[in-house]
Parts: C-alpha cells; sequence; structure tokens
C-alpha cells in the first residue's frame, strides 16, 4: 500500500524532468534565433567593419574572400611604364589588371602592339573607354595614382 | 578714279591755288595727296573688309543631335581624367556618319559641346584605321566652316585636329591634296598672326595656342604626309610658305 504512492511520485517527478527538458530545449532552440539581435542592443560604439551581422546578411558573411586582395599600396614619385598602366586602369574605375579580369571575367585586354600600353577598356557600366598611342598620365597625376603589391 | 561720299565733302570746301574744284570734276590722285596734306585734313581710311573679324556659324547640327541624344556618348561627371566614355565601340561606329558630325562640332566654343567635339574627334581618328579615308570628302565642309569662323579658339582647335587627321592613316594626306584649295586660303590670314613681345615670354607658344606657329606646324605635316604634289598645291594658296622637306 505504501510503494503505490512512492511509484506515483516518482512518475510525476520523471514527468515533471522531461517537461522541464522539453521545455529548456523547446525555448533554448528558438532563443537561438533571438541571441543576434539581443546582442545587437549591447553594441555601443563600434566601427562598420566590427558590427554584428544582421541574421539576414549571414550569406554575406559567409562568403569567401577574394584570393587575390592586394597587401599594400604606395604612391609613385616618378613617372614609368608600371605607374602609366595603373593610372589607366584606375582611370577606369578598376584597382589594376588583376581586378579587371576578376570583375570582367576575361583574360584579354585590348593594348596598342607597338608599346603594349592599355588601348581599350571597359567599365563597369558598360560603357567604353579608350586611351592613347602616348603617355596620357600628366605629371600632377602621377603621385595620385595608386600601385598595389600583393 | 571714283570718290566716296566721305570724300566729296572734304573736295568740296577745298580749292586748288588758282583754280576752283568742280568735285565733279576728276581730280589726278597725286592732286588729291597734297589737297589733303597742304590743309591739315585727314584722308578718310577705306572700310575694314573684316578678313580677320569673327564671324557666328548659328547653330551645328553637332549641338542639334546631342540634345536629341543621337551620339552613343555617356555623360561624364569625373573630374579626373578628360576623357568621354563611349556607349558603343568605336570600331562598330558607322564612320560616314557619325565622323562628318563631331567634325561640325568644331565650331562650337561653349561647353560640354567643344569638349565633347574634340575628344570625340580625337578618338575616332586615333581608332578609326582604315575608316577614316573614305569619308574625306564628307568632312572638308566642316572643316572649311570651322575654318570660317575665324575665332581664335576655334582655329587653334581645328589646326590641332588637322595634323592629327593628316597621320592618322594611310593615304589621308594625299587624299586632301585637291581640296587645299578650299580649306588653305585662311591659312594665308593667319599665317602672320604672331605675338610681338619683344624679349618677353610668349606663354601660347608653349601651350600650342599661337595661331602662326600652329599654321606652320599644320602646312609642313600637310607637305610631309602629302606626297608629292603636295608642296606646290600649298605654295599656290600660301606663297609666302617655304617647303620643310626640300630645303
Amino acid at each position: 500500500m505504501s510503494s503505490s504512492p512512492t511509484l506515483s511520485c516518482h512518475l510525476y517527478y520523471v514527468f515533471l524532468q522531461s517537461a522541464t527538458i522539453f521545455y529548456i530545449l523547446f525555448h533554448g532552440t528558438l532563443a537561438v534565433y533571438f541571441i543576434p539581435f539581443a546582442s545587437a542592443f549591447f553594441v555601443t560604439k563600434q566601427r562598420k567593419s566590427n558590427r554584428v551581422l544582421p541574421f539576414f546578411d549571414m550569406a554575406a558573411a559567409v562568403r569567401m574572400p577574394s584570393a587575390n586582395q592586394p597587401k599594400s599600396m604606395t604612391r609613385p614619385t616618378r613617372w614609368s611604364d608600371v605607374v602609366e598602366e595603373a593610372y589607366r586602369f584606375q582611370i577606369a574605375g578598376y584597382r589594376d589588371e588583376i581586378e579587371y579580369r576578376e570583375v570582367q571575367k576575361t583574360d584579354h585586354v585590348d593594348r596598342w602592339p607597338h608599346n603594349g600600353y592599355v588601348k581599350k577598356l571597359v567599365r563597369r557600366d558598360g560603357c567604353f573607354y579608350y586611351y592613347n598611342r602616348t603617355r596620357e598620365c600628366p605629371d600632377k597625376q602621377i603621385n595620385k595614382t595608386k600601385l598595389y603589391e600583393y | 578714279m571714283m570718290k566716296t561720299k566721305q570724300q566729296q565733302p572734304c573736295i568740296n570746301k577745298v580749292k586748288l591755288p588758282g583754280k576752283v574744284v568742280n568735285p565733279r570734276e576728276k581730280v589726278p590722285f597725286t592732286q588729291q595727296v597734297d589737297i589733303y596734306d597742304r590743309n591739315n585734313i585727314t584722308k578718310p581710311e577705306p572700310p575694314l573688309a573684316g578678313a580677320f573679324k569673327e564671324r557666328n556659324t548659328g547653330g551645328t547640327s553637332f549641338k542639334k543631335f546631342y540634345e536629341r541624344g543621337d551620339f552613343p556618348i555617356a555623360l561624364e561627371h569625373d573630374t579626373k581624367g578628360n576623357k568621354i566614355a563611349w556607349k558603343v565601340e568605336i570600331e562598330k561606329l558607322d564612320y560616314h556618319h557619325y565622323l562628318p558630325l563631331f567634325f561640325d562640332g568644331l565650331c562650337e566654343t561653349c561647353h560640354p559641346y567643344e569638349f565633347f567635339a574634340r575628344q570625340g574627334v580625337h578618338d575616332m581618328l586615333e581608332h578609326g584605321g582604315s575608316k577614316i579615308l573614305p569619308v574625306i570628302p564628307q568632312l572638308i565642309i566642316p572643316i572649311k566652316n570651322a575654318l570660317n569662323t575665324r575665332c581664335h579658339k576655334v582655329l587653334c582647335t581645328t589646326l590641332k585636329v588637322l595634323q592629327h587627321l593628316v597621320v592618322s592613316a594611310e593615304m589621308v594626306g594625299e587624299a586632301l591634296v585637291p581640296y587645299y584649295r578650299q580649306i588653305l586660303p585662311v591659312f594665308n590670314i593667319f599665317k602672320n598672326k604672331n605675338l610681338n613681345s619683344g624679349d618677353g615670354i610668349d606663354y601660347s607658344q608653349q601651350k600650342r595656342e599661337n595661331v602662326g606657329d600652329l599654321i606652320q606646324e599644320t602646312l609642313e605635316a600637310f607637305e610631309r604626309y602629302g606626297g608629292e604634289d603636295a608642296f606646290i598645291n600649298i605654295k599656290y594658296m600660301v606663297p609666302t610658305y617655304e617647303s620643310c622637306m626640300l630645303n
């Protein structure tokens, strides 16, 4: 006679524990979705690059960075063929030939046959830029040109 | 010799010594000069012919087509560089249609028409190749109109364009020889327009804006790329020009 209340008590406690575990699991999984939003309220002063991304932009966060990112940039002081090449690409809105090939998905760049300078480039909006046979980079634009190193 | 209205009142008031001058009587030229000197009358100047006077061309077809958006050019708001962006590849353009239109825009002096015409002509000549030669006859009238404006800025631009034209492709210089009589008269007018600054520095010469020097450079380019008959044809229209190849 004393065992039946004990057994029922046991069963009751097991039921409570399982219900508790189920409750925690259920609400815990739901809470995972709210953590990013909640943490955003506690972000005070951060740079754009360190800002926590919202849930809908997680695809962008997991996107792999380009393999050809430059590691350093210098400003030239004298004109040379390399500076001229960089000037022509930067006029068209690209960093250099590597970015141009990545963006336009092509290996071919139109060049003048006699000196190898860039002849024609395609802009990002689809328009065409044409360049002269001879030097185009003026002296005052030399130090505004950027030379990237990988 | 016919007397003008300006001369008649003066002669009416003057009398030859011992002789009354009848204004309707024909007075010899030597006596006319003497009359003005002896009576301290300023001789009336003949009216100006207007050879150097700037002339307005009115609206050009380049401006009309530009306003309508018929040119395959994208507007640029980037201050870096002085290039125009082409919506269509230049190699695919119909040169018979577009090149004369761009040459017509050389008469323009206002921004952005002047910039787009000049840069458009430059790009098309730079990348035209063999497509330029068949279009030469259609370019003569726009070139003549541009030179006839007698505007300093337009003259400088047109002369530089002509220098680029003769070197842009083969046989273009020789193709221009039959049209010298249409484009060289203005060269003859402005050939001696050089600034006499004494021992000062003429900065327009450095910036290639001295009309006299530009004309000399252009004539030398014509002679260099015009073949055998170029010099004699140039000499016919511009007698003071001396050869840069024979000397």
